[in-house]
C-alpha cells in the first residue's frame, strides 16, 4: 500500500504581498524613467548600440525593469515551486529599493560616464544582490529539486549571479582603470549570460509550471524540457570561460549557440505548440503577451546573428530592444497582468470567500480589458521603437519614450486597481 | 479524511475494511487502478455494505457511509478551483461532506480551511492531481 498524505511537505505561505507587488511598482518606474529621458532628450545617441545613453536605456530595463519583476516573482515562486521559502522575505523591501537605486545610479554613470556613479551602483546592486542571493541559495539548497521547472530556477539564480558578477566586474572597472582590452567580450559574454542564463532560463522554467496552470495548456515533454536547461548551462559556461579567456569572436559564437537555439527557437516552439493546444481558448490578453513573445524570440536569434556577423550598425541596437522589450519585456508584462490579481485575490480576497457578499474575482481585480489595453500599447511600443531606431528621428525616439512610460503606467494602474478593489486589510 | 492507495496492493475485502477503518467514518478510500476480480468486485464490496463510487474508471472511491460525489476542479484557471471550494465550504450543513480534485496541490487552501475551522484532508493522487475532503464540524 502506498498513502500520498503530503501534509508537512510543502510550504503553503510564500512571502507577504508587500514584497512581491512592490517590485512590481518599482520595477515599471524605473522605465517610465527610462522613457522620460527619451522624451526630453529626443533620444540623443540612441542609435548608437553602444553609446552611454543607450547602455542607460538597456540598464533601466534590464536591472531596473526584468530583474526588479523577476527577483519579486522568485519571492513568490521559489516557496510553492521549489519547495523554498526565502527566509526573512521582508528583506526584499530593502533588495527592492537597493535595485531601483542600483540602476538609477548605473544609468546616471553610463548617461554621464561619471566613474563615481559606477561604484555608486556597483555598491548598491552588490548589496542588493547580497540581501536576495544569500537567502535565495540558502533555501534552495535546503530542499531536492526534482522537476525540472525547480532545477530551472536554480539555475536561473546561478545565472543570475553569474551577470550580475560579470556585470559588477564591468562597472568596478569603469568606475576605476576604465574600458579594458577585452572589453568586447565582456560585453557579449555579459548580454547573453543575462538574456540566456538569467532571463531565458527563468521565462523557460517558470513557463513549464504557470503555462499549463493559467491557460490549461498541455505540458512541454520532460525531455523537452531536460534538453533546453543543458543547452543554456552549456552555453552560461562557455560564457563565462570567454569572459575569462577571451575567447575569439568565432569561439564566442560557438559559445552562445546552444543556449541562443534553445532559448529563441526551441523553447517558444514548444510553448506556442502548448497554448495551440489548451484546453479552453478564451479571449485572454495574458495568452497574446506570450504568444508575442514567443514569436518574437526567433527574430532575436537572427538580429543577434546580424548584429554579430555584419557591420550594419542598426542591427545591434534593434537586437537589444526586440530582445528586452519584445520577447523578455512582453512575457514580464502578461506575467503580471496573471500573477498580479491572482496574489491580491489570494492575500485579500480568499479569506472572505463566501463569509461576506461581493468579493471580486481574480478577473475583476485585474480586468481584461485592462490587460488587453497594456498589451496594444506594449505593441504599439515595439512598433515605434523599431521605427525611432530605422529613422533615427528626434520625434520617434520621443514617441517611443512616450510609449514606453505609458505602458509602464498602465501595469502601474493595474497593480494598483487590483489593491484598490480587494477589500482592506482587517486593522 | 482521504486515503488513496495503489489497487494493486489491496488484496481482498479484508485489506479494505481495514483501511476503512483508518478514514473513519465519513472518511474516503480512493483504490487507484481498480481492475476487478475475484477477490475485490464493486458488488462484492456493495454486498459487504461499503459505499461505492465508481464514476471514475480506473478508481474507486470507497466508504463507510455515502461517498460525497468528487468535484472535478482540474480545468479551471486559478484561482476558480480554490473560490469554488471556499463557496463550498461555507455552504456545508453540520456533518456534510466535500470531495474536490484539482490540477495539483492546492497548497493555498490549507491554511485558509484551517483558519475557518473546517475538518479537511488534502492529498495528491500518483498522477500529480490534488485532492480535498472538507467537513463541516
Amino acid at each position: 500500500m502506498s498513502a500520498l498524505s503530503m501534509a508537512g511537505l510543502r510550504p503553503e505561505q510564500g512571502p507577504p504581498l508587500s514584497v512581491p507587488l512592490g517590485f512590481f511598482v518599482l520595477g515599471p518606474l524605473s522605465v517610465v524613467v527610462a522613457g522620460l529621458l527619451l522624451v526630453v532628450t529626443g533620444g540623443r545617441d540612441g542609435g548608437s548600440a553602444y553609446s552611454g545613453f543607450s547602455l542607460a536605456l538597456v540598464h533601466l530595463t534590464t536591472v531596473g525593469f526584468l530583474m526588479m519583476v523577476m527577483t519579486g516573482a522568485l519571492y513568490q515562486m521559489l516557496p510553492v515551486v521549489a519547495g523554498a521559502a526565502v527566509p526573512a522575505p521582508r528583506l526584499g523591501h530593502a533588495v527592492n529599493g537597493l535595485l531601483f537605486a542600483g540602476a538609477l545610479a548605473l544609468a546616471w554613470g553610463l548617461v554621464a560616464s561619471e566613474g563615481k556613479s559606477f561604484l555608486v551602483a556597483f555598491s548598491l546592486v552588490l548589496a542588493a544582490l547580497a540581501l536576495f542571493l544569500v537567502p535565495a541559495v540558502l533555501a534552495v539548497v535546503r530542499v531536492r529539486a526534482e522537476s525540472p521547472t525547480a532545477l530551472g530556477l536554480r539555475l536561473a539564480l546561478a545565472g543570475l549571479a553569474a551577470v550580475a558578477g560579470l556585470g559588477l566586474t564591468m562597472a568596478w572597472a569603469r568606475g576605476t582603470t576604465g574600458y579594458t582590452e577585452s572589453w568586447l567580450v565582456w560585453r557579449h559574454a555579459h548580454a547573453h549570460l543575462g538574456l540566456l542564463g538569467w532571463v531565458g532560463l527563468l521565462v523557460a522554467a517558470v513557463s513549464w509550471q504557470v503555462v499549463p496552470m493559467f491557460f490549461l495548456a498541455s505540458e512541454v515533454p520532460r525531455a523537452a524540457q531536460r534538453g533546453i536547461l543543458g543547452a543554456i548551462v552549456a552555453s552560461m559556461i562557455a560564457l563565462l570561460a570567454a569572459f575569462f579567456f577571451e575567447f575569439s569572436e568565432n569561439a564566442l559564437v560557438a559559445a552562445i549557440s546552444p543556449g541562443a537555439i534553445a532559448v529563441w527557437v526551441v523553447h517558444p516552439a514548444t510553448t506556442l505548440r502548448a497554448l495551440a493546444a489548451r484546453r479552453r481558448k478564451r479571449r485572454d490578453p495574458s495568452v497574446w503577451f506570450w504568444t508575442l513573445s514567443m514569436a518574437l524570440a526567433p527574430i532575436v536569434l537572427v538580429l543577434d546573428a546580424l548584429a554579430m556577423w555584419t557591420d550594419e550598425p542598426v542591427f545591434g541596437p534593434l537586437f537589444a530592444f526586440v530582445a528586452l522589450w519584445g520577447w523578455a519585456g512582453a512575457v514580464v508584462h502578461g506575467m503580471t497582468t496573471r500573477i498580479v490579481p491572482f496574489l491580491v485575490w489570494l492575500h485579500r480576497c480568499s479569506k472572505w470567500v463566501g463569509l461576506r457578499p461581493n468579493i471580486p474575482s481574480a478577473r475583476e481585480l485585474y480586468p481584461d480589458r485592462h490587460a488587453a489595453l497594456g498589451f496594444f500599447a506594449h505593441v504599439a511600443t515595439l512598433v515605434l521603437g523599431v521605427a525611432a531606431i530605422a529613422l533615427d528621428l528626434s520625434i520617434t525616439w520621443r514617441l517611443l519614450g512616450a510609449g514606453l512610460a505609458a505602458t509602464m503606467v498602465i501595469i502601474l494602474a493595474g497593480v494598483l486597481g487590483a489593491l484598490q478593489r480587494a477589500p482592506a486589510e482587517p486593522r | 479524511m482521504i486515503w488513496i492507495s495503489e489497487a494493486r496492493a489491496v488484496h481482498g475485502i479484508a485489506d479494505v475494511q481495514t483501511l476503512l477503518d483508518r478514514v473513519g467514518d465519513g472518511g474516503v478510500l480512493e483504490l487507484v487502478g481498480f481492475a476487478p476480480g475475484p477477490e475485490l468486485s464493486v458488488e462484492l464490496l456493495r454486498a459487504r455494505g461499503i459505499f461505492v463510487d465508481d464514476a471514475e474508471p480506473g478508481v474507486l472511491r470507497l466508504g463507510r457511509s455515502p461517498v460525497p460525489p468528487l468535484v472535478d476542479l482540474r480545468f479551471r484557471e486559478p484561482p476558480e478551483p480554490l473560490h469554488e471550494t471556499l463557496l463550498a465550504a461555507e455552504q456545508l450543513a453540520p456533518g456534510e461532506r466535500w470531495c474536490g480534485r484539482y490540477p495539483h496541490y492546492p497548497a493555498p487552501l490549507v491554511p485558509i480551511l484551517r483558519a475557518r475551522g473546517v475538518e479537511h484532508a488534502v492529498t495528491t493522487r500518483p498522477d500529480g492531481t490534488g485532492l480535498v475532503w472538507m467537513r463541516r464540524r
